[in-house]
């Protein structure tokens, strides 16, 4: 090999410049993904979360499960395990409503006996933000009344279909 | 020796395809320590980003405890000539993963009923049907718990309201988990 080539292959081992822009590059994206919340804030893009209180309803679940809605317990979404928030106050046990084939076979609404099935409403207090195209839970996942969503608690796993977001006015 | 060098240089910028350029073209291509580094570097970095992006990412990486719990599977409109088939003691499984989730602690089996229009009395009422059974079968088991997370078997959650394939030795079906416990000291 001659003295040309040595000293070719040498600067190609080196460390230079383009590497130190690389990792800089890498760095930065890096740094851009964990301040992403207050970099969209000083651009103006994102307003800050506030708190807000979901009203739910939980349709023919069996009564036993009720025992398992503790104030206080954090709410996750299956998909994701994303924390909503955390069940503020009791929840209301109602009668499960349903509809069964009367005389003339039409349906007709009707409740289940007591130590059956129930309906259970609460509220869940979480952080999120109003936007133009509505409410988004921690600013990124979109909720809104009617969807019906699939979650857990530490001992509970249930469907609940939301009914009501609103601010909590301090 | 200076004049040799710039006649190598000179002869090599003469012959673009000699054996020089050849091999420092195969060098570029080759895998270097910075590249090694600079891989290490991403590859650290992509798992910080996991770790905190993903939720739960960094529970799984933190201790658990393993704890005895009983729970209790509701199985619906079984066939009523079934409700002997389980015993206490047996072996319960996951029929889906097929690995062992505890052993039956008890079972008890009672009316099977629905909700049904009563024409004379003219309300809604729980009509039984005879010819089935619910079984409601008492497990206990060791889970692993996790704060946050709760109670989980071989990886898959254990929780009220979740629905579980479930096999035993003469017996097997879908039920809903019912009740949750742990089992204290």
């Amino acid at each position: 090999m001659s003295m040309t080539q040595q000293t070719e292959a040498r600067s190609k081992r080196r460390f230079n410049i383009i590497d130190v822009f690389i990792i800089v590059l890498v760095l930065l994206c890096v740094l851009g993904v964990y301040f992403r919340g207050q970099i969209a804030e000083w651009i103006g893009v994102e307003k800050k979360v506030e708190e807000y209180q979901i009203t739910f309803e939980i349709s023919e679940i069996r009564y036993t499960s009720s025992k398992y809605f503790y104030t206080g317990s954090n709410v996750y979404l299956d998909s994701g395990n994303i924390n909503i928030g955390t069940i503020e106050g009791n929840c209301t046990v109602l009668p499960a409503e349903a509809y069964v084939v009367g005389p003339d076979g039409a349906p007709i609404l009707t409740n289940y006996p007591k130590d059956t099935y129930v309906d259970i409403v609460g509220n869940i207090k979480c952080m999120g933000i109003e936007k133009e195209e509505g409410f988004y839970l921690n600013g990124t996942y979109a909720l809104a009344p009617g969807s019906c969503i699939n979650v857990h608690t530490e001992m509970l796993n249930f469907s609940m279909t939301i009914t009501e977001i609103a601010k909590i006015s301090k | 020796m200076n004049n040799e060098k710039e006649t190598a240089v000179a002869n090599n910028s003469d012959k673009p395809y000699s054996r020089t350029t050849r091999s420092s073209g195969s060098r570029r291509g080759k895998f270097n320590i910075v590249d090694f580094f600079l891989l290490l570097i991403v590859l650290a970095i992509v798992a910080a980003v996991v770790i905190y992006l993903i939720p739960g990412a960094s529970k799984r990486l933190t201790a658990t405890d393993e704890t005895g719990i009983t729970f209790t599977i509701e199985f619906r409109g079984v066939d009523s000539a079934f409700v002997t088939n389980i015993k206490n003691g047996e072996t319960v499984y996951d029929s889906n993963k097929n690995y062992k989730l505890g052993n039956v602690k008890s079972v008890e089996n009672y009316a099977y009923t629905e909700l049904v229009y009563n024409e004379e009395t003219g309300v809604s009422e729980m009509k039984e049907i005879p010819e089935l059974k619910n079984l409601v079968v008492t497990v206990t088991a060791n889970a692993i718990y996790t704060d946050g997370e709760g109670y989980s078997i071989n990886g898959d959650r254990i929780a009220v309201g979740r629905q579980y394939n479930i096999s035993f030795p003469h017996f097997s079906g879908s039920a809903y988990c019912i009740e949750l416990s742990a089992v204290s000291d």
